[in-house]
């Protein structure tokens, strides 16, 4: 009794990724709140009468309980807590809000470990999913969320003072490089000749993006210019930390390309 | 298990059959060890069927299912209405929409659906086959009907809109199976009073 007892447990969790297994399995890979990424087995649930189906859909987020297992963990129970339903529209105008939501799901995926409990992430990326579900614009929820990701990483650039000199920054174009951890003042350049050049603006913007949570900041309107110098910088972190490139953006330029 | 007392053949089969979808290092052993003790025709019988596939079995040049002859059976039929296309993510979908009966047109197979993470994109999946066979006028029976029938799910819903968005430029009627598909559900697990349903109160894009 004990023994059984203790194989089972429960989580919430967001379902990041599936992979079709056998007949009608699934393996699902989960973010939650206190096993960070976690790696699961649904079995039967593609088959009708599975009563974890429609439980267990992409960015759903749900009540789990789980058996541990030999090599995966197998979810017996799953029950939605929240369905962001702007995701699931069944017609076009989904199309936006659940790339945005792809492109999250993989930066999670490639940027966390198995097992490391993260709960300002886990945070985050319900956060995230909300908004897009709501209708924020994709590409100010994907910037803010990649902001932040990477300062819960332990990646936050310092955005107040230099990483040369430490003196303030002031109000004049910077250099900014990932590889020191903040922004270079002009005399500091040569530090990291690698480092992209800054605007006052996108240093103001990343401020505010620190700060503030995505539905705030997609208020303001902003040009298009400086969210293409800010998802530069953004993606070059990115792929510095993972030394890989992503899947999801060309898939979903194609896309876009299309409507 | 070691190298140095396993028998080669067996590391090797082990080895072939840990290469499948789903197959783990401890089954591919027991498949392994279940084939050594099976007479010599079985193992033959799964050889040849092995082989049988590989060399019989091709993909329709029409509508990409799976068959014998190319054009399928389906395509080379006369008693099809040609004017309709269904398209389906699997050809056992076409199976399922086979049993039904209330199907009389044509298929198109996309053998998959969007799936960004795995870096499957619309270029991945036989949606320009489509639009080649939608804009061809040159038959006596031009397609005037795109019936999309993907998988209710994210994958599925995204992969409908793109093919619909890439044909709303022909000016074909482009319809979807009616959302009679329970949520999260695979076509080919459907049965077919719902599948019958979901084609007959099928609706406008
Ligand atoms: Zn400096
Ligand atoms: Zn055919």
């Amino acid at each position: 009794m004990t023994r059984l007892a203790e194989r089972i447990y429960r989580t919430e969790g967001i379902v990041l990724r599936r992979m079709e297994l056998g007949e009608a399995d699934r393996i699902l890979t989960l973010y939650t709140p206190q096993y960070g990424k976690l790696r699961a087995m649904a079995k039967g649930i593609r088959r009708p009468a599975s009563k974890l189906r429609g439980h267990l859909e992409l960015f759903t987020r749900a009540k789990l309980m789980l058996a541990r297992g030999r090599n995966l963990d197998v979810i017996t129970a799953a029950e939605t807590t929240e369905a962001f339903r702007g995701l699931r529209a069944e017609d076009s105008s989904s199309l936006e809000p659940v790339g945005g939501a792809y492109r999250i799901a993989e930066r999670l995926d490639r940027l966390t470990e198995d097992g490391v409990e993260n709960r300002a992430v886990w945070d985050l990326l319900v956060a995230a999913l909300g908004a897009l579900s709501d209708g924020v614009p994709p590409r100010m929820v994907g910037l803010h969320f990649d902001l932040r990701l990477l300062g819960y990483l332990g990646y936050q650039p310092n955005l107040d003072s230099c990483a040369g000199c430490d003196r303030p920054l002031e109000p004049i174009e910077n250099r900014y490089s990932f590889e020191l951890g903040g922004v270079l003042c002009p005399d500091c350049r040569s530090h990291d000749p690698a480092a992209d050049p800054l605007s006052v603006n996108a240093l103001k913007l990343l401020r505010l993006m620190a700060r503030q949570d995505a539905r705030v900041v997609a208020r303001l309107r902003l040009p298009e210019g400086l969210l293409d110098e800010l998802e530069g910088l953004l993606n070059r972190s990115v792929r510095l930390t993972t030394d890989r490139d992503f899947a999801a953006p060309a898939v979903l330029r194609s896309l876009q390309g299309e409507s | 298990m070691s190298s140095s007392i396993t028998p080669r053949p067996i590391q090797k089969l082990i080895e072939e059959f840990g290469r499948l979808p789903g197959i783990g290092p401890k089954t591919a052993s027991r498949l392994t060890f279940h084939m050594l003790r099976s007479p010599r025709e079985q193992a033959t019988a799964l050889a040849d069927a092995i082989l049988d596939v590989k060399d019989r079995v091709t993909l329709c040049s029409v509508c990409f299912n799976t068959t014998e002859s190319d054009p399928c059976a389906i395509c080379a039929s006369h008693d099809r209405e040609r004017e309709q296309i269904c398209v389906v993510q699997e050809p056992l979908d076409i199976l399922a929409l086979e049993r039904t009966g209330e199907y009389r047109g044509l298929y198109h197979v996309l053998h998959g659906a969007i799936s960004p993470l795995d870096g499957i994109g619309p270029d991945k999946l036989r949606i320009k086959e489509l639009l080649v066979r939608v804009e061809d006028r040159r038959g006596d029976a031009p397609v005037a009907e795109v019936i999309l029938a993907m998988n209710n799910d994210i994958p599925g819903n995204a992969t409908a809109y793109s093919i619909f968005n890439q044909l709303s430029k022909t000016g074909v009627r482009v319809t979807r199976l009616a959302s009679g598909l329970p949520v999260g559900g695979d076509l080919e697990y459907a049965d077919e009073v719902t599948l019958g349903r979901a084609l007959s109160g099928r609706r406008e894009l």
